[in-house]
């Protein structure tokens, strides 16, 4: 098992290594690094060319590539040569936000998808399995962005109306420290967290249902009905345990699909979080933000690929490691 | 199995010589359970003619059992009428919608719903007809669509049986950089390739989409391939003197077939909507392409205009929801295992 995490990991290296290096060549092709040094009128033809050598523009790509990776262990990813801000602070800060916004909504769905997709799978075909398989269907169908429109609208429209605020439609937060900022930050992360948990609970309720019947069809458990085992003690006790493991693979597996999920929610709802700093990176065309973004994202799926597979065979006995 | 089969009434049937259409050969060629397997669309004609002649003897083809389990499947024949409405809706754009994408009619600006001069969506900001907009962006949609569907369903489909009938070296190298695909932040990868290549028109879009949709596809088929390049009967192709992309795209090949037309199809769903994520951040398709996610984008401008966002939103999740369902019943349907007629 411990050779079998040390080889994943040792393996996630090369492939690491060959996904920034192939999008670090593309950026830096696709930009242009010096656009906020020439904006200045004042520039000398000195400066320039002193800000072109500090910052190794004068190498090949492939150089530079290494500068970069270099500037990640040694100055904490460097700094954005368009806004010349360190990137360090500002990913750590929307890396947070990003995380309390994606950990309520997925708490909540896998919660939620996995009761709904118990109920639908031991009601197979009633009124309840229905609703709730045309509700997925209808999650699976809608686009991030509209959904977070369609929210939007209504409670600013609730808001222009009735003049109560239930929850904000924009920003993050206007109330310093306190409880009162416990408050006011669940009213802000209200409607992101809403729009990011039905497309993610289609997915899990759907999963759920599936590898519930699954089991539910399965030898041993007509065996545990046939000794006299009591239905509840056959649903939670035979068929729940078993129908969860493909579950976790499916949610760690899912993460890429939330980073994505979340930089269209962020930019809507002005949400100061990763996929929205990366929206705004790009606008700019600022090549050590977005290689930053990408960089980030990119080890944190291949974690959670890892995770999925050790999780996997920890809850699976017959997955047996070589 | 791959040899020439005589049918009672004399009639030859399936050679592999016979000059079939690409999805003419059987999908489970190696189960020759009943009359039914073995048989292909293109010789639906001499299944007639049995039929003329007077045997009782019923020949189906396993595609004819696919058709006729699509057209159980009541959710897939609606998703296909559907999309038949809609797609023939963008198809016919220039004769379907009222007005044109750009006319302009500063007198009825942010007008809402309504049946009078067929503004039945409303109009925006400078009085362009909402209905007659959506309309047009449902055409590049679906060439969007199709077009990412089918170009990376044939690279994957390439891919994947290049990586599963050799094996080794090939395979190694073709599954990593699927690997490496794989675990791109993808919405993220689309975002910067769009917007540092500078793609704004409707074509370098879809290239772009098409470049990073095949990985799914390529897996399955390498799968299929890996499994049936051991069989006997491609072991006897092989003895027959059968080279390696006879054996690769005539026998192994109408396998894959099944799987690849379902993730084809879903991909066309997928395609929309991302195309459409695309549009609406503003790295996607800019105007005067008109765009549904592109139109969604400009009904943020107006939060007091409802049917700006709303309209344009509801055509996606029609479209798509449509696609999935039509997709799902083509699962089913195209199952080989599935000998059950669905109710």
């Amino acid at each position: 098992m411990l050779t079998y995490i040390a080889r994943r990991v040792l393996y996630s290296i090369p492939v690491l290594f060959f996904s920034t290096f192939f999008s670090f060549i593309f950026v830096s092709l696709g930009t242009n690094p010096l656009v906020a040094i020439r904006s200045n009128p004042r520039l000398t033809q000195t400066a320039l060319n002193l800000a072109i050598h500090q910052n190794h523009l004068d190498k090949p790509v492939i150089v530079r590539y290494f500068y970069w990776l270099e500037a990640i262990f040694t100055q904490k990813l460097g700094k954005s040569l368009i806004t010349l801000k360190p990137i360090w602070p500002d990913i750590t800060r929307t890396m947070g936000h990003t995380a309390q916004l994606i950990i309520i909504s997925e708490s909540l769905a896998i919660i939620l998808g996995i009761a709904v997709g118990i109920y639908s799978a031991i009601r197979q075909y009633s009124f309840f399995d229905y609703s709730f398989t045309t509700i997925s269907f209808l999650g699976f169908a809608m686009p991030v962005f509209w959904l977070a429109l369609v929210l939007q609208l209504l409670f600013v429209d609730v808001y222009n109306k009735w003049h109560v605020r239930i929850v904000y439609t924009s920003g993050l937060n206007t109330i310093p420290g306190g409880p009162a900022w416990s408050i006011d930050r669940m009213q802000h992360l209200a409607l992101p967290v809403i729009t990011l948990l039905v497309v993610s609970f289609a997915l899990y309720s759907r999963y759920m249902r599936a590898s519930m019947l699954d089991v539910i069809n399965s030898d041993y458990v007509r065996t545990a009905r046939a000794k006299g085992v009591a239905e509840r003690k056959v649903v939670m006790g035979h068929v729940f345990r078993n129908a969860l493991i493909p579950i976790t693979t499916v949610a760690a597996l899912n993460v890429g699909g939330l980073l994505g999920g979340a930089i269209v929610t962020e930019t809507i709802f002005t949400l100061d979080g990763m996929g929205h700093y990366f929206v705004l990176a790009l606008g700019q065309g600022d090549t050590y933000e977005i290689m930053a973004y990408l960089l980030v994202t990119a080890v944190i799926i291949i974690v959670f690929n890892l995770i999925a597979d050790i999780t996997y065979g920890f809850l699976d006995p017959r997955i047996r490691y070589d | 199995m791959t040899e020439e089969f005589t049918r009672p009434d004399g009639s030859t049937g399936w050679m592999p010589t016979a000059p079939t259409v690409v999805g003419g050969q059987p999908l489970a060629p190696e189960g020759g359970i009943d009359e039914g397997v073995g048989m292909d669309a293109a010789v639906e004609t001499a299944v007639e003619s049995t039929e003329a002649a007077g045997l009782d003897l019923k020949v189906r083809s396993q595609w004819s059992y696919a058709r006729m389990r699509f057209f159980r499947h009541r959710l897939a024949v609606a998703g296909l009428v559907g999309l038949v409405i809609i797609f023939g809706a963008g198809i016919f754009a220039n004769v379907v919608a009222p007005y044109s994408y750009f006319a302009i009619d500063l007198q009825n600006i942010l007008h809402p719903p309504t049946t009078i001069d067929h503004h039945y969506f409303g109009t925006d900001g400078v009085g362009s007809d909402e209905f007659s907009r959506v309309i047009f962006g449902i055409r590049t949609s679906l060439e969007v669509g199709v077009f990412v569907a089918v170009v990376g369903s044939i690279f994957g489909l390439i891919v994947g049986a290049v990586a599963g009938y050799f094996g080794g070296i090939l395979d190694n190298l073709l599954m990593r950089i699927t690997d490496l695909v794989l675990t791109l932040p993808i919405l993220a990868i689309l975002l910067t390739a769009s917007a540092l290549t500078h793609s704004t028109s409707q074509w370098s879009i879809s290239i772009i989409l098409a470049a990073f949709f095949w990985t799914g596809i390529a897996r399955v088929v390498r799968g299929v391939f890996l499994s049936l390049r051991e069989k006997e009967y491609v072991e006897a192709a092989k003895a027959s003197g059968a080279g390696d992309a006879r054996i690769m795209f005539r026998h192994i090949l109408p396998n894959t077939l099944g799987p690849v037309i379902v993730n084809g199809t879903l991909a066309v769903g997928a395609a929309i909507l991302t195309e459409a994520a695309l549009s609406f951040l503003g790295f996607g398709i800019v105007p005067p392409t008109p765009s549904l996610g592109q139109l969604v984008a400009n009904g943020q401008n107006y939060p007091n205009q409802w049917w700006l966002t709303i309209f344009p939103g509801l055509l996606i999740v029609l479209i798509v929801l449509c696609v999935n369902f039509v997709g799902d019943g083509l699962r089913d349907a195209l199952d080989p295992q599935q000998r059950r007629v669905r109710a």
